[in-house]
Formats: C-alpha cells, structure tokens, sequence
C-alpha cells in the first residue's frame, strides 16, 4: 500500500474513533439527565496533514446537560491491548468545556505496520445492513467479537470517563 | 409506569489472565469465600499451564511440537481424545477444511512462534489427514507418517473453555463465565447473560446480543489477527484467507463445539453442519447482510431495505 493511502485511511479512522468518542462521552453527559436529547454535528473533514496525531474540532453535543458531571479539561488516555504483532495502543483526548465536548482528538499507536493497517481498517466503517449500536446503551455481561482492538479502545475510553468524574 | 429491564447479574469475583494468544476473563456469580476464590484460581491457572504446555505449537517441548519434529506413534494425553475425535468429525463433514494439518501453511502465511508475519513466496496448502496421521475415535495412541506441523487452534480454546467450566461445576460453582477473548461458556440459570456481539467493523458498538442461560458462544471475524493477504482462518487446499465473511458467531452446548463449527462455517454450508449437530448461529457477509437461524438465542440489530 502506498504510504499517502495508508495515511489516508489513518486518518479517516482517527475521524471514526473521535466520533465514536464524541458520541460516548456526550451520552454520558446525558445520561445525567434521561429527558435530554443529544444531537451531535461532527464534521470529520480530516486534512491529511499529520499522521502523528490528528486534532478534529467539533461541535460537540447541544447538550441540555448542564449538570456539572465531568469537570472542565482536556483529558487523555492511552489503551493498550495484546496482538500477535505485540503490544499496541489506542490514544484517546477529549477536552471538556461547561460539561460538553470542545475538543477531540485520537491517535493510533500502533508499533507495528500491521498493527496500524488493522487499527485503521477496523474503525474506518462502512454502510451495512447490519445496524450497529452503541455498545454503552445496551446492559452487557460480556462482549464476543474482535476483542484486541475493541479491548485497547474501551480501556481508552473507560479511562477518561474515569478522568473525567475525578 | 413501565416496568424496568431486570439489572444485569453482577459478579462476586472475577479472575483474568492472559494465555491462548488472548485475553481470559473468568467471573463468578455465587458468593465464595476468598479461600475458595484462592483455591479455585489456583486449579484454573494451573489447568490452563497445563494446557499451553501440552497443545501449543509455539511451545517447543509441547505435544504438538514433539509430533512435528519425529514420526513416530505417540501416547495421547489424557484429554487429547474429545479434540482430537471432534477434529476428526468436523475435518470429515468439512471436507478436509477444517483440519489440525494446517499448521505448516499459518507457518509459511507467517504466522509463527515469532510472530513474524511475513509470508513465505510459496505458501503450502496443508497435507491431508490420511497422509499424516493414523488416529480414530477409541485410539489411545496416534501415529504420525510423516512429520507435520500441526496446529489445534481451531478448536482448542473452546475445548479450554469447556474444561475450565467444568472445574467451576465440579466445585458447585451455579453461576459462571468463562470468556477466552470472546469466546465463552456461560451458565446462569435464573437469568441469561446478555453477551453483545461486536461489530466487526466498528469499535464500541454491537450488532446484536446473544443470551446465554447454560451454554456456550464463539465469535470470529475476518478483521481479527490480519497480516498481509491473511487472516487467521486459511483455507488448507488454496492457502488463502476466506474475505466473503465478516463474522460469524455460533451457540451450542460446548464451547469446543462452538468454536469448530465458527471456523467451519467460513467452508461449509450450515444446511450440511445442521443435519449433524445441534447449534446457532450469525454470519455477517461481506456485503453487510446476515444469514441466521431463527432460532438464535438473542437478538440482531438490521435494517429494512
């Protein structure tokens, strides 16, 4: 693959993974509140600029929570996970303003080539008839799938909530 | 008011550890006490020790390792004959696909002891059965004709699964989960487990829920463990990896059987698997249908089109 390609695809699936974030953190702010409705306008137009780490400002959640639940800030968290390639990691950084998201950015940091196709491929995402939904709005025991990526990213992710609440 | 969805079962304890290539995650839903918690966590690991030492092929002083390096007829350990006998079932109703003789071709795709993952120029398909080995169902000995390597990925984690959960029954243990890297066997008796199953192509989200009551769940996909043109399924007679598929998750009584029917359904119709054994399943095709059985425990997230 050629390296423009691959950053290409990199970066479109930083896009994913922030969005991902977006939504995950908005729906913990509103979890604060059941009646409120979170209504997210991201425009993941990522300029392939940076393959090191990729900032994506958006618009984060009208949100009608304005319960103080997570302090103001700007948060980070890296999940690792064991592939067969070794260790890799996810870098997640979600900055907080008045209780919504005012900025977001990720980073695969993948320490093999392999391990950086993969990540990338795995968040990048395409229509199906299969619907997916949020993994946090749904009451799991367990989760049976392709558990390294997914156990790198939420390990991210549970991290900053856990951040976030401090 | 309506009424609340019954919470989910907590777990009193819960034991982790890493082996088989993944991530294990034991909980337990009964009360014990932390000296029957000691106890237990020592039998599992030590069970589990047992079982890398004896089937891994990354091991060099394993089982499997000693059957590659000399033909000759070997003593079977002591629970080699379930894997070894379902094995020859699925390799049979598979038409040689799923198959213990493919271990030489992940070898030469890359997938080695070093974790190198390049593949080699040439690529072997896999030798078949007969060719390598001597061994039915009742035998207590296997003989090898020619050195092979072979490689019991396909089923052994489930089988693991499956001996792990029946160490927790013996001990009177009613409620448990042993989850190798998504690949589990659950038993709660007042009230399933909801398991999400993964979206293959996007982190954080699930595209259905299995339940899980008393039995067990395996899960697959095509992204998992990538390199190159591979992934971690290889047809043995072309030595390419199957890319119709997304995913495929079956339930059945045993996780051992879950799991080898998961890898031979990336071969074999589930019209043919169906008239011998009993099992569910989900396959997500490349194209973002599904083809299920009505009857899965659980649920499937699609739209109408």
């Amino acid at each position: 693959m050629k390296d423009s390609d691959h950053r290409k695809q990199i970066v479109a699936g930083i896009a994913v993974i922030v969005i991902i974030a977006v939504i995950v953190v908005a729906t913990m702010s509103a979890s604060q509140k059941p009646t409120a409705s979170t209504t997210s306008t991201i425009s993941p137009e990522a300029t392939a600029s940076a393959t090191e780490a990729t900032t994506i400002p958006t618009t984060a959640a009208t949100s009608a929570a304005t319960a103080q639940a997570y302090k103001d800030g700007s948060y980070t968290s890296t999940g690792s996970y064991s592939s067969p390639g070794g260790t890799e990691a996810i870098t997640v950084t979600v900055t907080l303003k008045n209780g919504v998201i005012s900025e977001t950015s990720a980073q695969p940091k993948a320490t093999d080539s392999d391990g950086a196709e993969y990540q990338a491929k795995f968040i990048g995402g395409y229509k199906s008839l299969v619907v997916g939904k949020n993994i946090d709005t749904v009451s799991l025991s367990r989760v049976s799938g392709s558990s390294l990526t997914s156990k790198g990213f939420n390990n991210a992710l549970n991290a900053i909530k856990t951040q976030a609440k401090a | 008011m309506p009424s609340r969805p019954k919470p989910k079962p907590e777990p009193t304890w819960q034991l982790t550890f890493p082996a088989t290539g993944t991530e294990w995650s034991i909980d337990v839903y009964d009360t014990i006490s932390t000296d029957q918690q000691t106890s237990l966590a020592t039998l599992l690991r030590d069970r589990v020790e047992l079982f890398e030492q004896t089937y891994s092929r990354f091991r060099q002083d394993s089982f499997t390792s000693q059957l590659a390096h000399a033909a000759a007829t070997y003593e079977l350990p002591d629970d080699a004959a379930p894997l070894l006998d379902l094995y020859h079932e699925l390799y049979d109703i598979s038409g040689g696909l799923l198959t213990p003789l493919i271990g030489q071709t992940l070898v030469d795709a890359g997938y080695d002891a070093h974790y190198g993952f390049i593949p080699k120029d040439t690529v072997q398909p896999a030798p078949t059965w007969d060719e390598i080995i001597k061994y039915e169902p009742g035998d207590t000995h296997i003989t090898i004709k020619r050195t092979a390597q072979l490689d019991f990925g396909a089923i052994g984690k489930g089988y693991l699964v499956d001996i792990l959960s029946q160490i927790l029954s013996d001990a009177d243990i009613t409620g448990f989960c042993v989850d190798a890297g998504g690949d589990m066997y659950c038993r709660h008796p007042h009230q399933p487990l909801q398991i999400g199953l993964e979206n293959p192509e996007r982190a954080h989200e699930i595209i259905g829920t299995a339940l899980l009551r008393d039995g067990a769940l395996c899960g697959s996909a095509g992204n998992r463990r990538r390199w190159s043109t591979y992934h971690h399924i290889i047809n043995p007679d072309t030595a390419t990896s199957p890319e119709h598929v997304r995913a495929i998750w079956v339930t059945a009584d045993s996780a051992m059987l879950a799991d080898g029917l998961t890898t031979c359904l990336f071969f074999t119709p589930a019209s043919i698997l169906k008239k011998r054994y009993t099992f569910e399943y989900i396959m997500v095709m490349d194209n973002g249908s599904a083809e299920y059985s009505p009857d899965f425990p659980g649920q499937l997230f699609t739209k109408n089109t």
